[in-house]
């Protein structure tokens, strides 16, 4: 791909969706555009391009978003997030949230759905010894092929064995001809929607925790402070919001700060009595 | 458990398809495995373990006489191979057959056909637990 068309892309992918793509990045855009060019029978991804330049179609451009929007995920994936949850956030919440018996999270990028679920499976387990609780889930994503497939919740053999033990896998899914789906039960406690992290966040009120993994990255300086700052306002006080493995909000002046005792772990900076008169209204 | 160990871990093999065995072990040898020997029925993976004691072995479920599951059990009662990880094998994608290999002390279920992915994962996944189990082992000790 020469520059020309590497920057039209580049531009196309800021424009739209916010992801800041390095020229290192090169090779992503062919890999992941290639199979686009081919379905919609254009013989190599060159032609594709200049057809793509001379009319920008936005079905097209939605696409080459969708297909661009990474999709390199794992059940558990980092594990240490999950082991946060589990041992340390959720425990938290439990004192904090006594009067509702109601904890809200957000998985804000999940992809083909198996960041949801890992969190469905150790809220289960919480609810088990916490009767009378309720966790809501709620899982976003900007591509819509991504999602659906995270709506049906149908996995490889490959796919459930990367991160799950044989226990989980068993306790929570059901095979089907060679296929593993998610069990009712798992798939019931969220709620998949299409999002796109760079539109306002209001509509979907405040979350005791927020995932946010492996997006950032993709995105250039002054968006990340962005959405940061958005999911900031997101949080209850004192939520918690867990970033990738590679991604903190250090040095971008955001209206978070670092979690103390986890690593990896944000909360909103934002005065509690600020948050308190908002949920008044 | 740091992949660089695998040059040192050794595998067994058993199934009696002279091509599934042949296939798992171009793959092991491709992810770093140095030592892997092949067995095509219980008994004589019965001698060999008995000979040199396996660090990860692959039990095929269904073969003529008795069953990987079956030989599976019976090591799982040997304190001598409490550490070796054992996976099954096998065309069988019923879930309760699974959970049955599961119980009988598979640490995971490998549906065949075997393909390269599957088995790296479990391949980690085996370093990962023999990692776990000797160190526990060692602070019982």
């Amino acid at each position: 791909m020469n520059l020309d068309d590497f920057n039209f892309y580049q531009k196309l992918l800021i424009d739209h969706s916010g992801l800041s793509l390095t020229q290192d990045k090169t090779y992503l855009l062919t890999t992941r555009l290639d199979p686009v060019a081919r379905s919609m029978e254009f013989a190599t991804l060159d032609e594709f391009t200049r057809n793509l330049r001379a009319k920008l179609d936005p079905r097209t451009i939605s696409l080459v978003v969708q297909a661009m929007a990474t999709k390199e995920t794992s059940f558990f994936r980092d594990s240490l997030p999950f082991t946060h949850l589990k041992n340390n956030i959720l425990p938290a919440l439990v004192k904090k949230n006594a009067a509702t018996k109601t904890i809200r999270i957000w998985s804000a990028a999940c992809s083909t759905g198996q960041e949801p679920y890992s969190i469905a499976m150790v809220a289960r387990e919480f609810l088990q010894a916490h009767p009378g609780w309720a966790v809501q889930i709620t899982a976003t994503d900007i591509a819509d092929d991504a999602l659906m497939q995270a709506q049906e919740g149908l996995y490889t053999h490959f796919d459930i064995q990367r991160g799950l033990t044989m226990k989980l896998i068993l306790d929570h899914f059901t095979m089907e001809n060679t296929k593993w789906r998610v069990q009712d039960g798992l798939r019931q406690m969220i709620r998949f929607a299409k999002f796109n992290l760079l539109k306002p966040m209001e509509s979907m009120g405040r979350f005791d925790v927020i995932f946010c993994r492996n997006v950032l990255i993709y995105f250039d300086t002054p968006t990340k402070k962005l959405v940061l700052d958005r999911l900031a306002e997101r949080l209850q006080p004192d939520g918690y919001l867990l970033l990738g493995a590679c991604e903190s909000s250090i040095g971008l002046n955001t209206k978070l700060r670092l979690c103390p005792d986890m690593s990896g772990v944000h909360m909103a900076a934002i005065p509690v009595a600020a948050v308190q008169k908002e949920n008044a209204k | 458990m740091p992949k660089s160990k695998i040059p040192y871990l050794r595998v067994l093999i058993v199934d009696d398809s002279r091509m599934q065995r042949s296939l798992m072990h171009e793959m092991l040898a491709s992810f770093g495995f140095k030592h892997i020997d092949e067995a095509e029925n219980s008994g004589d993976a019965n001698e060999k373990m008995d000979a040199l004691r396996y660090d990860i072995v692959f039990l095929d479920w269904v073969m003529p006489g008795r069953s990987g599951v079956s030989l599976m059990e019976e090591w799982r009662g040997d304190r001598r191979y409490d550490d070796v990880a054992m996976f099954v094998v096998s065309m069988q994608d019923d879930k309760s057959m699974i959970a049955g290999a599961v119980k009988a002390g598979a640490l995971s279920y490998i549906i065949k056909p075997v393909t390269e992915g599957v088995l790296l994962i479990n391949v980690e996944k085996a370093l990962k637990w023999i990692d776990e189990r000797r160190a526990s082992r060692e602070r019982e000790e």
